[in-house]
């Protein structure tokens, strides 16, 4: 392993070995990356030493500690769900055809009304294959509500929008993408760091994300494409796969789809977007609400202020109400440092620095 | 065979003309071998331009011969004169072609090989270059000829100042009438005038020189 | 009138090799010349057309060599002197026909076959040399040995052809094609311009041990002819010890050397201009005496072979003589020869030594020439549209991601092999053949071949070759993609026109023929792209190689640049807005220069900066759309 920080490295290291979870991190940074179909692509050499596609990549060096220590003052925790100070059930004030509850919408659309941001990192489904997408205004914001089931290159958005000058963007992402732009916003002394533009980071919850061309491979022989028109996972224990279309829905074994989640979800330790001000995911008993974890100050502040103004609703969860949460986080941390530890016997834990202690005691 | 009486300095004489691809050294080579015939000598041009166009090092071998006994390639070491149209080229063929009695007749700007122009490799210092040059070459002119060139925004007309330049030098057994008027023969009736004053313009740097 | 045109006997011009030829044609009184371009032949029917219509006669750029040697036998058999010709691949093409028109003869029109190889491949992709085709087809071969000589073999090979109903070949090389030296002018004959196909005559091989019985004859008398020709002749000192045996350029060297040694009255040298059939009656009398033979020849060891086979015939005339050559070692079996290495032959076998500079000289501005004066790498010429193109491919196929690859055939594209094509082309080989291997590699998907296959060729190259491969893979459903890379002209070989253009060889008018309409017409699904506009042609190279059924074409169509500046001015006046170019930082790390490598474009080091270098750029503009900071500035050029 050399001790430069480019793009080689990053091809050796994460998309040569399949790390790579196309969250666009390293696209729009440069000529040299893009993404396409999910697959982030390296269009021609680059040999920088240092590159910020390398430095901002969350399967690169990622220190534990050291983005902890930076976003919230304390080392890296052993809760499944990360360092958080407050968690909520939450849904949006007004009604309307929300996910879910609604909490993500209804906070991107408050922080617009009130002028916090002027520009957010979006995922928007252009037909059924998610894609980045930057939104300027509070019009564009519902158009990337709903789930989505692979990895969109969210943070070239945001790359973008440094790129064109809004100074305030807001991130909504997946926790990898969430970990990318922590590193952005947690690195000094990179010249045009789009971590610069960062004004909120909101994490979704993420199990996996399915590897887009090959969950079509699949489809191709059994639906015609370009009649799907969206993909859902009921709630356990379904254990389904229902592909919409035009005709109607179908329905697949989830066992049959599982084999097309991404190699790099295999390798993440993060279910909840531990590294954002606020994650927020499905309330697993009810869902028409979300939940609403709290991480930093600044996302306190945001909640509070989104309450004051009557945009979300929320209500103190009792921590032990998060049992099946935390046990569903934990069994995806230790499934991930087991793949690290057994892709790498080399390195103790894969792209993750540290703190060995702590993770050997997820691991027991 | 015969030639009217004209003496050559060597016989045979091996004059290179070197550049890279598309700055046209055959149209100089072609004029001034045609010129000499005229004169009564045997004449051999060789050319490389299998690159011409596409970048590479390109030359022209010609060569005078009161007496034959020539081919279209001149010996290693054996040239007398090296006309470059671009500086780094006439250090190349030094190295295959100079002696200590050879004399060099140089553009000055430069026509950089791909691998400099996006930045793999270094254009050799031109200082230095010239001072090799100098100091390896029994006489030497450097002639700014792309940038007499650019003046007049043509670029392609240096090959003819470089020309007029080896006119004024006289070592060859031709007058600056003879040279204007295979001039005349040779290019079209509207880019004339251009070429005549490019070619003055090349005699009067190599005067001043 | 042109320089070439005038009857002026007597007079002396310096004139290109393959002028020579023509003017031998001219001289001969020809009236039909065809051709394929290809160098170093190419300027032999270049030079005809351009006087087509001042001597009355006719000039075609033929679809392919095959195509040409036929057209031009046709005019033979009407009774008109025919001229065809082509570089060294050029007669494998031709080859199928003159192995049959040996035993149906020609004429009664002269018919003469020029063949220019290209020793060292100084521009083909590889120097076979045509010399054994006299042997195996059984023509007459004539080398000349300067441009005197190809002028006088040329009018002399018409009537050669006409005195034996057969094709006469004459093997020029690149130094003799592409060379320049003095030409003595003889009169030009009128010649027979009134064609009539003779029907009382039947042109046939048959019974073919009859007819190649009849061929042999006329060898006999070919041989009787060439032991009397004036191409062959001994110089030097009589009973030389040593005597060197050589022909075409060769001979030039071998004169030069022995100048350059001060041997020319020690040494013997047998010049042969007519090596097959070889003259052995006059070849004996030249080695009698001789202990040493050296025989001085490029590339395959044709006439060593020939002269060592005449040795064994008259052994007991010559007594025992050692041969020395390509066997030996003494002449490379490589590249071009030159004076310095027969110079450096002669002195090793007379023990002279040759020393030609000094030494200390040498050691010292070599030394300083190999680092100060860096290689130059051949690449696309600035605004070249297959740089785009190759731009476009690359960006298209890593979307694809499935490893589709590129195999194609000679012409300027063939740079993508390397690092200016972006190494984008896995094979070359002969005209046409990308096409031909596709079609095989397009029908491998039975036994697992996954990746999308795609062919490249240019516009000329796709009337020559590519049309028959393309039958092939429609006729079996071959799944792969063809690029034509149609730069509106044949430009490798110096802008010729093809059969696609809507003028021809004479500057008149000709019927264009549209690749579109040929392609359309074997259900090609097929698209007409232009390489300039890099995000559509990315876009539409990647969609047609999702598509899994049949063959696919894109026409990459954009005029080559030269071709278009000769006629007009550049389209794009450039320029750099150094506040906006980032140069090598993290974000760029130089495109335009280390990756795009165009040479209109250059990386300042100092300044750390890309300047447009004005000699060198012409104004294609596509630069402008791969800077990813809006740097590089283009602006319409109202002189355009």
């Amino acid at each position: 392993m050399s001790n430069a920080q480019g793009p080689q490295r990053l091809l050796t290291e994460v998309l040569d070995t399949d790390l790579c979870c196309g969250c666009g991190a390293c696209v729009g940074l440069c000529p040299y990356f893009t993404s396409f179909l999910g697959r982030t692509i390296n269009l021609d050499p680059c040999d920088k030493e240092e590159g910020r596609c390398f430095l901002f990549c969350p399967r690169t060096e990622l220190d534990l500690d050291g983005l902890s220590q930076k976003l919230f003052g304390v080392p890296y925790g052993t809760d499944a769900i990360g360092t958080h100070r407050d968690i909520y059930s939450s849904r949006a004030a007004r009604s309307g055809k929300y996910q879910a509850g609604g909490t993500v919408t209804s906070l991107i659309e408050f922080l617009f009304d009130e002028e916090m941001i002027d520009a957010a990192a979006l995922t928007t489904n252009d037909k059924v294959l998610p894609v980045a997408d930057l939104v300027t205004d509070k019009a564009g914001v519902k158009r990337a509500s709903g789930s989505k089931y692979s990895v969109a290159p969210t943070l070239s958005a945001l790359n973008r929008a440094a790129r064109e000058g809004y100074t305030r963007v807001a991130v909504v992402g997946t926790p990898c993408q969430v970990t990318a732009a922590a590193k952005m916003t947690t690195r000094d002394g990179v010249e045009r760091n789009p971590g610069d533009a960062v004004a909120y980071v909101v994490g979704l919850f993420c199990t996996w994300g399915l590897d887009y061309r090959r969950l079509f491979e699949y489809l191709s022989g059994r639906v015609d494409i370009a009649d799907i028109t969206g993909f859902d996972i009921p709630p356990p224990p379904a254990e389904l796969f229902v592909v919409e279309t035009k005709q109607g829905k179908l329905t697949f074994p989830l066992a049959e789809i599982r084999p097309f989640v991404r190699e790099s979800c295999r390798h993440c330790i993060d279910m909840t977007s531990e590294f954002a001000d606020i994650s927020v995911g499905v309330l697993e008993d009810n869902p028409a609400e979300n939940l609403l974890i709290v991480r930093t100050q600044k996302g306190e502040e945001l909640v509070k202020r989104a309450v004051d103004k009557g945009a979300i609703i929320v209500e103190k969860m009792p921590d032990g109400g998060l049992v099946h949460l935390k046990e569903s986080a934990l069994i995806k941390k230790k499934r991930a440092l087991a793949n690290l530890s057994e892709k790498d016997p080399q390195a103790a834990w894969g792209y993750i620095v540290g703190p060995g202690d702590r993770l050997k005691k997820i691991m027991d | 065979m015969k030639h009217n009486g004209a003496a050559l300095a060597h016989d045979p004489t091996n004059i290179i003309i070197a550049g890279v691809g598309g700055q046209g050294n055959i149209m100089a080579s072609q004029l001034l071998g045609k010129l000499l015939v005229t004169k009564g000598f045997e004449v051999i041009i060789g050319e490389t331009y299998g690159a011409s166009q596409r970048g590479g090092s390109v030359m022209s071998h010609l060569r005078v011969a009161g007496k034959g006994g020539i081919s279209p390639i001149i010996p290693k070491g054996k040239a007398h004169y090296i006309i470059a149209l671009e500086p780094a080229e006439a250090l190349r063929v030094m190295g295959e072609y100079g002696n200590p009695d050879v004399r060099v007749l140089s553009n000055t700007r430069p026509i950089y090989p791909v691998d400099v122009s996006t930045g793999a490799l270094d254009y050799p210092d031109l200082d230095n270059l010239k001072k090799i040059i100098t100091d390896h070459a029994k006489e030497t002119f450097f002639v700014d000829a792309t940038d007499i060139a650019l003046r007049v925004k043509t670029p392609i007309l240096a090959n003819i100042i470089m020309l007029g330049a080896f006119a004024q030098w006289g070592v060859v057994p031709l007058s600056v009438d003879e040279f204007k008027e295979a001039i005349r023969q040779s290019v079209p009736e509207k880019h004339l005038k251009k070429n005549i004053e490019a070619f003055e313009e090349g005699m009067r740097a190599l005067a001043a020189s | 009138m042109s320089y070439l045109s005038k009857d002026s006997p007597g007079e002396v011009n310096l004139l290109m090799g393959n002028e020579a030829i023509a003017r031998g044609a001219i001289e001969a009184g020809v009236a039909f010349a065809s051709a394929y371009p290809g160098n170093p032949s190419s300027e032999i029917i270049t030079v005809l057309g351009s006087l087509a219509q001042e001597l009355g006669i006719y000039v075609e750029w033929s679809t392919n060599e095959k195509v040409a040697v036929e057209a031009a036998a046709g005019a033979s058999y009407a009774g008109l002197r025919s001229i065809c010709a082509m570089k060294q691949n050029g007669l494998n093409v031709a080859s199928d026909f003159i192995s049959n028109a040996v035993l149906t003869g020609v004429g009664p029109g002269g018919m003469v076959l020029i063949v220019a190889d290209d020793p060292g491949g100084i521009s083909s992709s590889n120097e076979e040399d045509t010399r054994y085709f006299s042997r195996l087809l059984e023509i007459p071969l004539l080398e000349p040995a300067g441009f005197q000589e190809a002028k006088d073999m040329t009018a002399f090979a018409f009537k050669l052809s006409e005195e034996t109903g057969l094709i006469v070949m004459i093997r020029s090389v690149t130094r003799i094609s592409h060379g320049r030296g003095n030409v003595v002018y003889s009169k030009i004959e009128k010649g027979n311009k009134k064609a009539r196909f003779d029907t009382g005559r039947t042109v046939l091989a048959f019974p073919v041990p009859w007819t190649h019985k009849i061929l042999h004859d006329k060898m006999a008398v070919i041989k009787d002819k060439f032991e009397e020709s004036d191409f062959n002749r001994y110089e030097g000192p009589k009973g030389a010890d040593l005597v060197v045996v050589t022909s075409g350029a060769a001979y030039l060297y071998t004169k030069e050397a022995l100048g350059l040694l001060g041997l020319s009255d020690r040494v013997g040298v047998l010049k042969l201009g007519t090596t097959f059939p070889l003259p052995e009656d006059f070849i004996t009398r030249g080695l009698k005496g001789a202990k040493k033979v050296l025989v001085a020849e490029e590339v395959i060891p044709f006439l060593e072979a020939s002269v060592k086979e005449a040795y064994a015939n008259h052994v007991k005339d010559l007594g025992v003589i050692e041969f020395y050559g390509k066997a030996s070692g003494h002449i490379p079996r490589e590249n071009e020869l030159s004076p310095d290495i027969m110079a450096q032959a002669i002195a090793g076998l007379t023990g002279t030594g040759y020393v030609p500079v000094d030494p200390a000289y040498q050691a010292e501005i070599r030394g300083l020439s190999l680092p100060n004066s860096p290689y130059r790498a051949l690449t696309f010429c600035a605004g070249c549209p297959h740089r785009a193109t190759y731009w476009d491919l690359k960006k298209a196929l890593k979307l694809d991601g499935r490893d589709g690859f590129i195999v194609g055939d000679i012409g300027c594209y063939t740079i993508g092999l390397g690092p200016q094509g972006y190494s984008m082309l896995r094979t070359t080989h002969a005209m046409g053949s990308g096409s031909g291997l596709a079609t095989g590699l397009g029908q491998l998907k039975t036994f697992g071949l996954d990746q999308p296959v795609l062919a490249v060729s240019g516009d000329s190259t796709f009337y020559h070759s590519v049309i028959p491969a393309l039958i092939n893979a429609a006729h079996h459903e071959s799944n792969f993609t063809m690029v034509v890379l149609d730069n509106s002209t044949t430009a490798m070989t110096g802008a010729q026109p093809h059969s696609g253009s809507d003028t021809g060889a004479m500057g008149i008018p000709a019927h264009g023929l549209s690749i579109e309409k040929i392609c359309e017409s074997l259900g090609a699904k097929v698209r007409v792209l232009d390489p300039f506009d890099v995000d559509k042609s990315v876009q539409s190279i990647y969609d047609t190689i999702q598509d899994d059924e049949g063959i696919k074409v894109i026409i990459m169509r954009q005029e080559c640049c030269l071709y278009r500046l000769k006629k007009d001015e550049k389209r794009y006046l450039m320029k750099i807005d150094e506040t906006r170019c980032l140069g090598d930082a993290c974000g760029c790390n130089r495109l335009c220069t280390r990756v795009f490598k165009c040479p209109g474009i250059i990386w300042d080091r100092a300044g750390k900066v890309a300047r447009i270098d004005e000699v060198i750029c012409n104004g294609c503009g596509v630069c402008t759309d791969i800077c990813p900071e809006g740097a590089i500035i283009r602006e319409v050029n109202h002189e355009a």
